[in-house]
């Protein structure tokens, strides 16, 4: 069933600091920066592919913040999936990316739509 | 002058311009030193560190803002020539500001032209000492020197001082066609189609903060030490070159051939790129960590590089931004930005270039805004807090922020006082001392940040920071990391399998080590003797061939290259190796060896400087959590591989997260370091004996004077 407008705003929220997801990026031969992430928006765009750096996630840490911090166990229950699937880690990030984008896509129209039914 | 080393030995056959120029700032004179005098040493780190020992009247300063402080920037036989990416570094030595818990001696480097211009107008280094009067601009043109009343140009950002000193240099007004200038000896005027090279401090070096750097063009500049700030102190501004002369090289032939075999052997091919290539030398690589904000750019590189990193764009801002200073703001831009690739790619570029023009190393800026920002949202800092600042810190990734915040610095407004003495001291004085020691501020070694290679995994890296006096930031182990590690989070198999690898770069490193056991970074083996001496060829390697004969970080040292047949690298190669370049140049003759064994001679002289600093092995200690905490990005990261060897003597890349170093191991592992090294391992500090053993028998005495050397039975 799909969030209400209410349920899709929380879930777009940004948390409280200390809450914030450690991730990371790793920039040959500078090394690895540590970042944090206080929301499923700053989640997606740090997954995002790019050709100048490699994210540092891991997966099921990822899961784990959505479902207890962000509060989404249907997205950490696909991020889940893609963690124990098959495929190399730039693989799931991509996939991770992809359906975290879907699902924030999905939100955001849901939270800038009409009042609740 | 007191001490002076003499070289009755040393000769010059190529590669020197033949004389150093003194910059006697106190009483706007200078004096020509012969270089022959300091020859033996190289060039950079090793000629600059025996000119501070000679010129420093007193080594135990330790704040390198005083008028005793000696600051020597050194050149290279190699600087200014077409040895592969080893024609443009420009090596800085002498005691700086900013380090933890004193201002070492220590050293920095940066690329472009430089130190090339410094050449042709006939100066293999330049020795700054003292305090000018007022703030001064140095102008070289071949042999003419002249102080110029800096007064005009204090305050201005490093693009404007160059540019305003280029503008009074152009005497003809030409706009740098054809350019008159003093000619050298007994020939008139001379002309020159080159521009002069300026080196030069912005507002943070002027306001002495420690993240004040020295900036070449728009993008070099020589950050760790706090150079900037000590210029600053000494009032000096800027100090240009412009020179019509060349460079003698002792066998062109055997330059030139050298160079070619390195084309053929190393080189990539630009049409087809190997975008899976293991290697240093022949790596394709552009060193901007940030999606470009326009496609129209030009490759720009250091004189006489193989390859150019950095690159100028169509758009108006960003030209030559490189490295780090391209990631810092990144994720925070990218925040504000809301995600858009392309703002954040505007604003991360623009804040790189603010940096270089307000002189601001930004390294500090890696783990310590991230801790700001912990200390605002925890409401110790902001308006009206226990930490109070006009700072938006709700702003965070803005360009409007981000310059407020490089202005602070620069300018040791609001936090930026506090800043400006270092991360370190500001978290002592603003109550959060425990921050330093459980890794909230990721500042592992001698109050400097951490490079992006932690220290706990990357053991070399560790140990070669903390044995000496700053983030080493030298790489030549570290793509044993990165390599393995891309290959395998892509799904691939590692270009180069672990037991290959191993030996390959273990040949490299004989005589230090006996076999590829140096190479294990498993736990059970970080400690090891094997370690150990990886460790001391690192140091010496880097002290020597790196900074001294001044081969460029990004490109040597090249371990292992799957361009070349066999996937040999370049490094101490017969035909290619770092030595064929400088024998080529100069004419010496030396060994591959022979320059390590010059890195270690130049350490020994460091290291009696630092104990006449007041170095003592019990100061040489990483940050409590590199002991006490385990990895944290195991939280995040998930996976950091090494080369390891198992119980069975098979080799593979294996997972080193999840661990800490430990205090009596490494206290042990030190102990074992400083016998090797020819120190006292009670203290650190050289002896006579091994002083002695390399023609340093006056640096034991200095530090018997100073009740500094341990006398041998």
């Amino acid at each position: 069933m799909a969030p209400t407008r209410d349920e899709a705003k929380h879930l777009l929220r940004e948390l409280p600091y200390e809450a914030w997801l450690k991730v990371g990026y790793m920039f040959p031969p500078k090394g690895i920066s540590r970042r944090k992430a206080g929301s499923l928006r700053e989640l997606m765009w740090t997954l995002q592919p790019s050709a100048k750096s490699l994210p540092t996630v891991r997966l099921e840490v990822v899961a784990r913040w959505l479902r207890e911090k962000v509060g989404d166990a249907e997205l950490a229950m696909r991020i889940e999936a893609i963690h124990t699937g098959e495929g190399s880690y730039a693989e799931k990030c991509y996939l991770a990316y992809q359906a975290i984008k879907a699902r924030h896509d999905e939100l955001a129209a849901l939270a800038q739509g009409g009042d609740d039914a | 002058m007191k001490d002076a080393i003499e070289y009755p030995n040393a000769h010059i056959k190529g590669g020197y311009a033949g004389k150093i120029l003194h910059l006697k700032l106190s009483t706007l004179s200078h004096e020509t030193i012969p270089t022959e005098r300091y020859a033996q040493w190289g060039g950079g780190n090793g000629l600059g560190t025996a000119i501070f020992w000679d010129y420093c009247e007193d080594k135990t300063i330790t704040d390198g803002r005083c008028e005793e402080n000696v600051v020597v920037l050194a050149t290279s036989p190699l600087c200014g020539t077409n040895a592969p990416a080893a024609g443009g570094r420009c090596e800085v030595v002498g005691v700086g500001y900013g380090q933890i818990p004193i201002g070492w001696f220590t050293r920095s480097n940066f690329g472009g032209r430089y130190s090339s211009m410094m050449k042709y107008a006939g100066w293999d280094a330049v020795v700054i000492s003292g305090k000018a009067p007022h703030p001064v601009w140095v102008e070289v043109t071949n042999d003419t020197v002249v102080f110029h009343d800096a007064r005009g140009l204090w305050g201005k950002g490093t693009k404007e001082t160059q540019l305003s000193i280029l503008a009074r240099l152009d005497k003809d007004g030409n706009g740098w066609g054809w350019q008159p200038l003093p000619g050298k000896k007994d020939v008139g005027v001379e002309y020159s189609t080159q521009r002069p090279a300026v080196c030069c401090i912005g507002p943070a070096g002027e306001n002495q903060s420690m993240f004040g750097c020295l900036v070449h063009d728009l993008g070099n500049g020589a950050g760790q030490g706090g150079f900037g700030a000590v210029w600053g102190y000494k009032n000096l501004k800027a100090i240009s070159f412009f020179g019509s002369g060349g460079i003698k090289v002792a066998d062109p032939m055997a330059l030139v051939e050298a160079r070619f075999q390195v084309k053929e052997r190393y080189a990539a091919d630009v049409e087809k790129p190997d975008i899976y290539q293991w290697g240093m030398l022949g790596r394709v690589f552009t060193s901007t960590f940030v999606g470009l904000p326009s496609d129209n750019r030009r490759m720009q590189a250091c004189m006489g590089c193989v390859m150019g990193c950095r690159s100028r764009y169509d758009i108006g801002y960003g030209n030559e931004v490189s490295c780090q200073e391209t990631s810092w703001y990144g994720h925070y831009a990218a925040k504000y930005a809301g995600g858009d690739p392309k703002t954040m790619a505007e604003v991360t570029m623009q804040i790189a270039e603010y940096c270089n023009d307000l002189g601001i190393n930004s390294y500090p800026f890696e783990h310590g805004l991230d801790w700001l920002e912990r200390l605002w949202h925890e409401g110790w800092l902001g308006k009206g807090k226990k930490v109070h600042t006009d700072l938006d810190f709700g702003q965070i990734g803005s360009l409007a922020f981000g310059k407020a915040l490089l202005e602070a610095v620069a300018y040791r407004k609001d936090i930026g006082e506090d800043l400006a003495e270092g991360f370190i001291r500001a978290a002592v004085k603003w109550g959060r001392e425990e921050d330093t020691k459980n890794g909230n501020l990721l500042f592992p070694y001698w109050g400097m940040p951490e490079h992006g290679y932690d220290p706990r995994a990357e053991v070399e890296w560790g140990f070669g920071s903390i044995m000496t006096d700053r983030d080493i930031n030298s790489h030549e182990f570290n793509p044993l990391f990165w390599k393995p590690t891309i290959d395998i989070a892509y799904g691939r198999n590692p270009r180069i399998e672990a037991e290959e690898v191993v030996k390959l770069v273990a040949e490299k490193l004989e005589p230090y080590v006996d076999g590829p056991k140096c190479l294990d970074y498993s736990d059970e083996n970080i400690y090891s003797d094997a370690v150990m001496n990886l460790t001391r060829w690192f140091i010496h390697y880097s002290r020597f061939w790196k900074n001294s004969a001044l081969f460029c970080d990004l490109r040597w040292a090249d371990l292992f290259d799957t361009n070349a047949p066999g996937n040999v690298g370049a490094t101490a190669d017969p035909t290619v190796g770092e030595q064929v370049f400088w024998n080529a140049v100069t004419g010496e003759g030396i060994s591959f060896l022979d320059g390590l064994a010059r890195g270690h001679r130049i350490f020994l002289l460091q290291n009696a400087i630092w104990a006449l600093q007041g170095c003592h092995r019990d100061m040489v200690k990483f940050a409590n959590y590199i002991y006490e905490k385990k990895m944290e990005e195991a939280e995040f990261f998930p996976f950091y591989f090494w080369p390891c060897r198992d119980e069975h003597g098979n080799w593979s890349y294996q997972d080193v997260l999840h661990r800490h170093l430990d205090r009596d191991k490494f206290e042990e592992w030190k102990s074992r370091f400083y016998a090797a090294e020819g120190m006292d391992p009670t203290t650190g500090w050289p002896t006579r004996k091994a002083l002695e053993a390399v023609g340093l028998g006056h640096v034991a005495d200095e530090l018997h004077r100073h009740g500094k050397l341990q006398e041998e039975a």
